[in-house]
C-alpha cells in the first residue's frame, strides 16, 4: 500500500535528516515509526504527503508514484493527525470533522451527516457535539474530533504524527485503547510516529526504530523485543524492555495446562463443605467457581469458606479477585497474582468461559519463557 | 463655557457639513483606498517574505515624514485641493493595515496552517477558510488605527484647501478665538471616537469566536 524507496531528505543548511529509507507497508497494517527527537520519523512521515519535499528517493501508494502528483489532490486522500490536534477553533465541530469534504466540494447535509456518524464511531454523542467549538473540549475530546476529521472522507491511509503526545497520561492511556480498537474497526493502513515505545508496542503490527535518519531494525513487537539488531535497539528498549515484553505475551501463556486446570475448578452447585473436602485432598489454596449456565463466578479461597458458613458459592467468591479477559497480556496476568495476593486467577473468553486458571507458578514458568531466561538464550542486558 | 455653547449653536448647521465632508473625503476614501492596497500587500507579503523588510520598511518611512511637510510635498505634483489630502491620507493609513495584516496571519498558530494543508486546502483555500477569518481581529484592528489617524491628521487638510473640520480649527486659530477651535475640534475627537466604536462592534460580529 506505502512504499518508500531510498526515501532521503537533506535540508538547506546541509542536515541529512533522512538517509535511504526504504518500506514497504502493506495494506490494513499499522506501521509504527520510532526514535528519539531527530532522528527524522516525523520528517519520513511528512514526506509521504508531501508536506516535505524529499531530495532523493521516492514514494509509492497503493502502486503509484506520488513523488510528483498534485500535492493537494494527494493530501485529500490521506488522513492526517497531529500531535498539536490542529481543529480550527472558529468552526464547529461539525465544519472541522467535515474540511475535507466541503473542500471537495460535498454539500453540506451530506458532510453534517457524515460529522455526526464519525463522532459517534470516536465515542462522542453526535447530538451533543456535532454544534460545539473545539474550545468547549477537553484534550482528550478535541483529539478524538481530530482523528474523526481524518477519517471524513474515508481515506485508505491514515498518517499519525505524535497524535496522543500532547496528552495527560491517563487520557493519553484512554485514547490509544479506544485507538487500538477503532483500527481494527476501520481497516487502514496506518503510519504513526512516537517515541513512546509502549505505544508503539500497544498499537503498531510492526515497528521502524530510527536513528540519525535510517531505519536501524524493522520487526514485529515480540521480535523487536525479543531480539534487538544491535546496541543501539537494546539501549532504546532500555529498562522497560522486560516489561514490555511480558505487554506482547498473551495471558494464555501464563496458564496451566488443561489436566492440572481441571482440579481446580469447582461447579457453583457444590457445597461450601464439598469444597473444604476437595480444597483439603488435593492441597489447594483456593479454586475457581463456574456456573453451567453464567460461566466462571470468581475465585474461592480457604479463607472465605471457613467465614461464610452454609452460604451458596456464588456469594462467598472474593470480589477483589480480577477475571481476565483472553486478550489480556502477560503482564496483567503478574499484576492481578501480585495485586490480590490470591493463589489463581482465572481467565475467560468473550462469553465468560473459562479459557485457563493462572497460578504463580505457571506465571512465573511463563515469564521466563518469555523474557527467554528457560532455554538460556540472551536474557537482556 | 456659554459662549461656547453659543459658537456650536450658531455654527452647527457648519459642523455637520463639515463633518460628513470629513467622514467622507477624508477618512473613508482614504481608508477604503488602503485597505483595497495594504491587504493584499499584507498577504502577498506573507507569501513572499523576503520582500516583507522592504515593503514594511518603506511603508514605515512614509509614516515617519510629518503630515504637514507631505501635504506641501505633493503641492507640486498634485495641486491644491482634495485629491492631494486623500493621498497623503491613504499613505497615511498604508502602514498599520499592511503591518496588521501581515502580522495577523503570520501569528496564526503553524499547527493550523500544518493541519489545514495537510488536509489538502490549497494556498487560496488555506488563506480564506483558515488564515484570514483567524487574522481578522488584528486585520481590523490595524484598519482602527488607520481611521483615527485619519481623523486626526485630515483637519491638517484645511490648509490645503481639502476641507473638512479642519475649517473650523483653522478659522479658530486664524480669529484667535477658541470657541470657534474647539468647535472643529471636539466634533473631531468624536468622530474619531465614534468610528472606532463601530469599528470594534463591526469586528465583533464579523468573529464568532
Amino acid at each position: 500500500m506505502i512504499r518508500l524507496e531510498k526515501l532521503c531528505k537533506t535540508f538547506a543548511g546541509g542536515v541529512e535528516a533522512v538517509r535511504d529509507v526504504s518500506l514497504h507497508i502493506p495494506e490494513g497494517e499499522t506501521f509504527v515509526l520510532i526514535g528519539l527527537s531527530g532522528c527524522g520519523k516525523t520528517t519520513t512521515l511528512r514526506m509521504i504527503n508531501r508536506l516535505i519535499e524529499p531530495t532523493g528517493g521516492a514514494v509509492f501508494l497503493g502502486g503509484r508514484d506520488v513523488t510528483h502528483a498534485d500535492p493537494v489532490k494527494l493530501r485529500r486522500g490521506i488522513g492526517y493527525v497531529i500531535q498539536d490536534i490542529g481543529l480550527f477553533p472558529h468552526m464547529t465541530v461539525a465544519a472541522n470533522i467535515g474540511i475535507v469534504l466541503r473542500l471537495c466540494g460535498v454539500p453540506r447535509p451530506r458532510w453534517t451527516s457524515r460529522a455526526a456518524e464519525l463522532l459517534d464511531l470516536v465515542g462522542l454523542p453526535a447530538d451533543e457535539y456535532l454544534h460545539r467549538y473545539p474550545g468547549e473540549l477537553s484534550g482528550g475530546q478535541q483529539q478524538r474530533v481530530g482523528v474523526a476529521r481524518a477519517l471524513a472522507a474515508d481515506p485508505p491511509v491514515l498518517l499519525m504524527d505524535e497524535p496522543f503526545g500532547a496528552l495527560d497520561p491517563i487520557t493519553r492511556e484512554q485514547l490509544q485503547a479506544e485507538f487500538r480498537s477503532l483500527e481494527a474497526q476501520i481497516q487502514k493502513t496506518i503510519v504513526l510516529v512516537t517515541h513512546d515505545i509502549f505505544e508503539a508496542v500497544l498499537l503498531g503490527d510492526r515497528i521502524g526504530i530510527m536513528a540519525e535518519g535510517r531505519l536501524v531494525q524493522v520487526a514485529s513487537p515480540e521480535e523487536l523485543l525479543a531480539r534487538p539488531a544491535n546496541q543501539f535497539v537494546r539501549k532504546f528498549l532500555g529498562r522497560h524492555r522486560f516489561q514490555l515484553q511480558l505487554t506482547t505475551a498473551e495471558a494464555s501463556q501464563g496458564t496451566l495446562d488443561d489436566g492440572r486446570a481441571d482440579v481446580l475448578t469447582v461447579p457453583a452447585e457444590m457445597s461450601a463443605a464439598q469444597v473444604t473436602a476437595h480444597l483439603e485432598r488435593h492441597d489447594l489454596e483456593a479454586v475457581v467457581v463456574e456456573d453451567n449456565g453464567s460461566g466462571v463466578v470468581g475465585v474461592l479461597s480457604a479463607g472465605e469458606l471457613s467465614r461464610g458458613g452454609g452460604a451458596p458459592l456464588t456469594d462467598l467468591v472474593a470480589e477483589e479477585v480480577p477475571v481476565l479477559p483472553e486478550d489480556a497480556s502477560l503482564l496483567d496476568v503478574v499484576r492481578a497474582l501480585n495485586a490480590t495476593q490470591t493463589a489463581l486467577v482465572p481467565v475467560v473468553n468473550s462469553e465468560g468461559r473459562l479459557t485457563g486458571v493462572a497460578t504463580r507458578d505457571s506465571a512465573a514458568a511463563a515469564v521466563a519463557a518469555a523474557l527467554g531466561l528457560q532455554d538460556g538464550r540472551e536474557s537482556g542486558q | 463655557m456659554n459662549e461656547l455653547v453659543v459658537v456650536l449653536q450658531r455654527e452647527a448647521g457648519n459642523i455637520g457639513r463639515l463633518a460628513v465632508e470629513h467622514l467622507v473625503w477624508l477618512v473613508c476614501i482614504p481608508v477604503a483606498l488602503a485597505i483595497a492596497v495594504g491587504v493584499p500587500t499584507g498577504i502577498l507579503l506573507t507569501r513572499w517574505e523576503r520582500m516583507s523588510g522592504a515593503v514594511l520598511g518603506t511603508a514605515s518611512v512614509i509614516q515617519t515624514i510629518p503630515s504637514l511637510a507631505l501635504l506641501g510635498f505633493l503641492i507640486p505634483l498634485v495641486g491644491i485641493d482634495k485629491k492631494n489630502a486623500i493621498i497623503a491620507l491613504f499613505l497615511y493609513s498604508l502602514l498599520p493595515i499592511i503591518r496588521n495584516t501581515y502580522t495577523g496571519i503570520k501569528e496564526v498558530d503553524p499547527s493550523l496552517v500544518d493541519a489545514g494543508t495537510g488536509m489538502g486546502m490549497s494556498n487560496l483555500q488555506r488563506l480564506r477558510l483558515v488564515e484570514l477569518p483567524l487574522a481578522l481581529p488584528v486585520l481590523m484592528a490595524g484598519i482602527r488605527t488607520a481611521t483615527v489617524i485619519c481623523v486626526g491628521i485630515g483637519t491638517l487638510a484645511s490648509l490645503i484647501g481639502a476641507g473638512g473640520l479642519g475649517d473650523l480649527i483653522m478659522r479658530g486659530i486664524s480669529m484667535v478665538n477658541n470657541n470657534v477651535i474647539l468647535a472643529g475640534a471636539i466634533p473631531a475627537a468624536l468622530l474619531a471616537l465614534l468610528l472606532d466604536f463601530l469599528l470594534g462592534r463591526l469586528e465583533k460580529a464579523m468573529t464568532t469566536r
